[in-house]
């Protein structure tokens, strides 16, 4: 077993457990957590699965964006310090149900999955749905990992460095940041103290 | 003005009016004095340039083989093959329009006369409306590609709106609106049947031309290319929507009686005059040529349309009490009989019907312009407000009766020249045609002679009960008969002290009609001859289409009456 | 290469954002209304400027038998190139006629807004990808809510600014929706990749036509929108009645340029897979769309909400135009040897683009000279609030019964160039030597004759506003109080009309050449040599101005 396992058995049984946790656990800020940490770990095993750059995002994003929003949502909105979640029998089945079909979904898929050629790690769980990320870059799945980040690949190909051969999206997000100062220049003129303001001008940059 | 082509002169008159316009509409000053003058001028000049050119056309269609039948002809690309339509501006005359054409120009120049004291409210605005009338309505006769035609006929339309909607009697909103609406809504469909007559053309010759002679020519009977029966029904069917209103046909005629009340006199004299031919015109250029079999299947129902015309129009003017309504019903009359002798389609009852439409214009022009002379001096259309005005102004009796008379066609003027012809032909027409369909037609010539005698009774009822009798006329503006007076123009004498005769302005209006009226009378050769090739050519499919169906039909009859020739056939295929 | 080509391509926009940043930072600084106004012209004509450059580009391409190059994410071809001229045009009305809710004159975001928008428009014009026709027209939309938010601070204009607000979110969505069925199709955002997937031989997804049509039919339901295409119309009447002359003006020509040039790109590259669908649902909508449109103005007594009707009515009859070129088989799709008449589905794009212009253009004078007489606090509403103009304006009202006729199709104004041309092309489906079926052919005919009805019904209600100006004696002047800028955007639009009615030759030029561009979809952009890979599929390779009906 190479150290490359144990840190793998390590991640999938911390995020597996604190996931465990959360179900369990009645206390709302607990429950927070458990799931930063269960969530912390699943961004584990994507770095450890060569995926630096899904597992920034789910950093990012999960860990960073959503828990914190949520913990203060928390906080913010609970009346009392400690809160408590009783679930119910039926939330129970229900929740049991749509879980237990996700896995039962997930596994087979999982299990399907011929393991790489050069690499015994290649299907473990954890990377079953990077590995199409990264199909149809055939040079990459031979080489180690480390050496290109798929961080700086998925950059370059987004703005069309002159060596991705595709266009890019360098004047998409140029638009978009068009797009950001207009809803700004709308929201302020209309925040201004003598009107209402009105969300909806920040609205439009969901639409 | 010697040096100049006919060609030139023909741009020339349909240049100066528009040239007038804008100048007037530069120098306005906001006073009649100015606006009118200009007018006057234009429309002289305008007339002396186009009656030049008509008596230029050479008569029984001599020189004009080269041409294709068109005198002065101008043909220049207009929006170019770029666009992937071959538009040209294309003008030219032939024995069809030289005398509508001359005939518009001869109207305006009476209309600026007429209107010189009657209009005071805007005048800059209606003598250039006016001048863009006559570039509008010379224009249609002139054109000989279809686009251009139809340009010109659509916009006829603006300024004729414009000055029954401003310059109207009391429901003239309502009155421009119901004219505009109506022709509009006939015409798009005129347009769309011509559109389809050139794609036509364009499926058979890979042509896509606009040019009228060209067409006729491609899709008549001689040219190769005519188009099956059903096809024809359709486009007569789209074609006749349009000039069926404006003529105005029997059931179409609604909008007319308004419009040709509330117009002013001016209004009245062009829209009678000129416009109402643009429908019979309509029907000789496009709709004969180029539907002929459908104008033979449908002739029967044609002459009943026209007929029905005559005596409704006739029958509805004896019970009117407004005079200007009871000539427009006229009008409907009149038009009634042009159209009849255009589907008689013999070429004495065609040059008959297109001879009396030019007549229609000069009589009924200057009935109207008498009504609005009438207007002016007494702001009143009822019949029953006036009485023996031949005592207070005799001048304006005379030419009242002289134009009755012409109207109603006393021989040695041009009324009668042009119903008898149309008449006599209608009676050919009838006699020529054999069997059951011959009965009818025998029906229809008796019942438009009758027309003639109703005719006479309108007209010569209107004129006793309005001229002659015991003097009787509204006194002051403020209590007149019926409720008229209040939007009359004249608003700012509060008392005329005595209503003048004629002045010499209006004689002046007056005398060329008169002339023309004489001269059509006294000769009608001269017009007819001009006239003449060309309704020949356009009439002949027709006629030759109609002949063709009697023989058939009468061949069919035959079998029908005594089957026994065929029966040796029948029974010789049927084993 | 790419990158620095792009750049330069999309200069003219870049000069607007610039000049929209100058404005709305300039703004942010200046206490009273500077020369916001005069700004954002300079900074049309400063575009214009750069934009005339691309002629030089369209040169070299044409040395090499080219019509259009696509260089990243925008591309290069005659319909962007015409198409950014319009939206330039456009934008010099607009920036001339809008005016302030009081009389200071405008806002400077309210020009800055205009002038993203009119990057926006022209954006769209030229893009060639998915990614970027969305966010083009994004980005006409997003100035679009700044501006009718702005434009009138009454309990009306808020709700017409929320109402457009939702209504153009769901069309966005719905826009999103189907380009993501395309992009799955193609599996690219190009669009010339979707081509040459529909192009191509069948998959053995059999289904894939009908995912085409499927994402074709969302983006149609989008686009109707900004359209204002029946189903689709109703924020119309509200929102232009809620809002001001200017902003009502801006909705009646730029989201429905947009739409219209967004829907020929998207429906040029999944042409091969539309089948029947295409142009029968055109030419449903057509019907449907320009018969209400123009019913129910009859009824309408606000001025605005009447135009927005009539605004309607006019997207109808430009429906017909796409029609006929999804109908008639162009000879590279069909490739099955028919007689076809040469050119007749290109020009009956032509016809449609030819009509966008010169509806846009007298939309823009109308609602320029409405917003003329009226107040900045109170624009004119109804119709008899016109009585009289002829007498106490008689300049705007006749620019105004110039614009009226127009818009009935009246010759010889520009209207009804548009509408002979939209007429004559559907007949010639009909009557023409085409080898589309019977069932296809007596539709057009029928579509026809209704849509020259509805021009006869249309008539009645622009008659209404012109006999109320010229027939109806003067009681209470209207304000007139709208400023030099919608004056001179009057004067200009009715300058403009009267050019393309007497001499209509170049602007008919230049739609059939557009129209040529956009008939066929933009070539990929590992390929700028376009027209040799178009030919490949049995498309002559056409040389840019000969083409249409009439040059056999």
């Amino acid at each position: 077993m190479s150290w490359h396992a144990l840190e793998f058995y390590f991640l999938a049984l911390m995020a597996c457990a604190f996931a465990l946790a959360v179900v369990f656990a009645a206390n709302v800020v607990r429950m927070a957590f458990y799931l930063i940490l269960s969530l912390g770990a699943t961004a584990g095993l994507f770095f450890l699965a060569g995926a630096d750059f899904v597992g920034a995002m789910q950093l990012m994003m999960y860990v960073g964006g959503t828990l914190v929003l949520l913990v203060f949502g928390v906080m913010l909105t609970a009346q009392g310090p400690w809160v408590s979640i009783r679930t119910s029998g039926g939330e129970w089945v229900l929740a049991a149900l749509v879980g237990g079909s996700l896995l039962a979904v997930l596994v087979p898929t999982a299990m399907r999955l011929d393991p790489a050629p050069n690499h015994e790690h290649a299907a473990v769980p954890g990377t079953a749905h990077k590995s199409e990320n990264k199909a149809p870059d055939a040079k990459a799945s031979t080489e180690p990992q480390t050496t290109r980040p798929t961080a700086t690949r998925i950059g370059l190909g987004l703005i069309g460095a002159p060596t991705s051969g595709t266009s890019g999206y360098l004047l998409p997000f140029e638009a978009i940041s068009i797009h950001l100062l207009v809803v700004l220049i709308g929201a302020a003129y209309l925040a201004r103290p003598k009107r209402r303001a009105r969300p909806k001008l920040v609205e439009s940059d969901e639409a | 003005m010697m040096e100049f082509s006919p060609q030139h002169l023909l741009l020339w008159s349909l240049a100066l009016p528009l040239i007038g316009a804008g100048l007037i509409c530069l120098l306005n000053d906001g006073r009649p004095q100015r606006a009118r003058t200009i007018a006057l001028v234009t429309t002289l000049l305008t007339l002396l340039v186009a009656g030049r050119v008509a008596f230029m056309f050479p008569a029984n269609g001599i020189n004009l083989e080269s041409t294709g039948g068109a005198f002065a002809l101008t043909d220049a690309s207009w929006l170019g093959k770029i666009s992937g339509l071959d538009v040209r501006f294309s003008v030219g005359l032939d024995g069809l329009s030289v005398w509508f054409y001359a005939l518009s120009a001869l109207l305006s120049f009476c209309c600026v006369l007429l209107s010189w004291e009657s209009i005071h409210e805007r005048p800059a605005t209606f003598y250039s409306l006016l001048l863009m009338l006559l570039c509008g309505m010379m224009g249609v006769f002139a054109a000989r590609d279809i686009l251009l035609f139809y340009v010109f006929f659509e916009f006829t339309l603006i300024p004729l709106y414009f000055l029954i909607g401003i310059w109207g009697h009391e429901d003239r909103n309502y009155a421009a609106t119901k004219f505009f609406l109506f022709t509009l809504t006939g015409s798009v469909l005129t347009f769309l049947g011509l559109l389809t007559v050139v794609l036509v053309n364009f499926s058979h010759t890979g042509d896509l031309t606009f040019s009228i002679p060209k067409l006729t020519a491609a899709l008549g009977p001689v040219g190769g290319h005519p188009m099956p029966l059903h096809l024809q029904l359709w486009i007569f069917a789209a074609l006749t929507a349009g000039f069926a209103i404006k003529v105005p046909l029997f059931p179409l005629h609604t909008w007319l009686p308004l419009a040709h009340t509330q117009a002013p006199a001016a209004g009245s004299v062009l829209l009678a005059g000129v416009l109402l031919k643009l429908g019979t015109y309509g029907f000789a250029r496009f709709n004969l040529p180029l539907a002929p079999e459908a104008t033979a299947w449908l002739l029967p129902a044609l002459l009943w349309i026209s007929v029905a015309g005559i005596i409704y129009g006739a029958l509805v003017a004896l019970a009117q009490t407004d005079m200007k309504r009871l000539i427009a019903y006229s009008s409907v009359s009149h038009l009634g009989f042009c159209m009849l002798g255009l589907f008689a389609l013999t070429p004495l009852a065609v040059q008959g019907g297109m001879l009396q439409a030019v007549n229609h214009g000069l009589s009924t022009g200057g009935l109207f312009a008498i009504m609005g002379m009438i207007h002016d001096r007494y702001h009143t259309r009822e019949i029953s407000a006036l009485g023996g005005l031949a005592r207070r102004t005799p001048w304006m009796a005379l030419f009242m009766v002289f134009f009755t008379f012409s109207s109603i066609g006393l021989p040695g003027l041009n009324g009668f020249a042009g119903e008898f012809l149309l008449l006599a032909g209608m009676f050919q027409r009838a006699w020529m045609t054999t069997g059951p369909g011959g009965l009818g037609l025998k029906v229809i010539a008796v019942l438009a002679v009758s027309g003639v005698v109703l005719g006479a009774w309108y007209m010569l009822w209107l004129v006793q009960r309005v001229f002659f009798g015991p003097l009787r006329e509204p006194h002051g503006t403020g209590h007149g008969h019926g409720s008229h007076d209040e939007l009359g123009h004249d608003l700012k004498q509060p008392d005329r002290p005595l209503v003048r005769d004629l002045s010499l302005r209006e004689i002046g209006a007056l005398v060329p009609l008169a002339v023309f009226i004489f001269w059509i009378g006294l000769c009608p050769q001269f017009f007819l001859s001009r006239m003449a090739p060309a309704l020949q050519e356009a009439t002949q499919p027709a006629a030759a289409a109609w002949q063709a169906r009697q023989t058939n039909e009468a061949a069919d009859r035959q079998t029908a009456l005594n089957p026994r020739p065929s029966v040796p056939v029948v029974a010789e295929t049927s084993p | 290469m790419t990158t620095a080509t792009s750049i330069q391509l999309l200069a003219p926009q870049c000069v607007l954002v610039f000049t929209a940043i100058v404005i709305f930072v300039g703004g942010a600084f200046s206490e009273g209304r500077g020369p916001w106004k005069q700004l954002g012209i300079f900074g049309l004509v400063m575009s214009g400027l750069i934009l005339a450059q691309h002629q030089r580009a369209f040169e070299t391409l044409l040395q090499h038998n080219e019509v259009a190059a696509t260089f990243g994410p925008v591309s290069l071809d005659l319909l962007g190139y015409l198409a950014s001229w319009l939206a330039l045009g456009v934008g010099v009305l607009l920036v001339l006629q809008v005016t302030g809710t009081d009389a200071r004159g405008p806002a400077p975001e309210v020009i800055g807004s205009l002038l993203l928008l009119v990057a926006g428009l022209m954006l769209a014009a030229q893009a060639n990808d998915l990614v970027l026709l969305f966010l083009a027209l994004e980005l006409i939309s997003i100035p679009t809510y700044v501006l009718l938010a702005l434009a009138r601070p009454t309990p009306a204009g808020r709700e017409a600014a929320l109402k457009y607000f939702f209504l153009s979110i769901l069309s966005s969505g719905l826009t999103l929706y189907g380009f993501s069925f395309l992009y799955g199709v193609a599996g690219s955002t190009q669009l010339a990749d979707l081509y040459s997937v529909a192009a191509g031989p069948l998959h053995a997804f059999t289904s894939l036509p009908l995912l085409v049509r499927l994402g074709v039919l969302l983006v149609v339901a989008g686009l109707g929108m900004k359209i204002a295409i029946v189903p689709l119309h109703f924020y119309a009447p509200d929102v232009y009645q809620g809002t001001s002359p200017a902003a009502a003006a801006m909705l009646s020509a730029v989201p429905k340029i947009a739409g219209v040039i967004v829907l020929v790109r998207v429906a040029a590259a999944a042409r091969p897979d539309l089948g029947e669908l295409g142009w029968k649902l055109m030419l449903g909508l057509s019907v449907i769309t320009m018969t209400l449109g123009n019913v129910l103005a009859l009824w309408q007594r606000n001025v605005r909400r009447l135009l927005a009707y009539s605004s309607i009515a006019h997207a109808g009859y430009l429906l017909i135009g796409l029609a006929v070129w999804l109908a008639v088989p162009d000879k590279s799709v069909a490739g099955s040897g028919h007689p076809v008449t040469p050119g007749l589905a290109v020009s009956g794009l032509s016809a449609a683009l030819f009509y966008l212009v010169v509806y846009s253009v007298a939309s823009l004078g109308t609602f320029a000279a409405i917003g003329y007489l009226g107040r900045p606090d109170r624009p004119l509403d109804t119709v008899s609030e016109l009585a009289g103009v002829a007498s106490s304006h008689p300049a705007i009202a006749a620019a105004l019964a110039l614009f009226m006729f127009s818009l009935a199709g009246l010759p010889p104004l520009a209207g009804f160039w548009g509408k002979l041309m939209l007429i004559i092309r559907a007949l010639s489906v009909d009557v023409g030597p085409s080898a589309i079926s019977p069932g296809v052919r007596h539709w057009f005919i029928v579509v026809s004759v209704i849509a020259v009805l509805n021009a006869a019904i249309s008539a009645a209600y622009y008659l209404r506003i012109i006999g109320a100006m010229y027939f109806r004696p003067q009681h209470g002047a209207p304000a007139a109080d709208g400023g030099l800028g919608t004056k001179l955007a009057t004067g200009l639009a009715a300058v403009l009309v009267v050019g393309m009615s007497l001499y209509a030759g170049p602007a008919l030029h230049g739609s059939d050449v557009a129209a040529e561009s956009g008939a066929v979809p933009l070539p990929a952009a590992a390929t700028p040599r376009a027209r040799p890979a178009v030919a490949q599929n049995g498309q002559p390779s056409v040389a840019v101005p000969q083409l249409s009906a009439a040059s056999r």
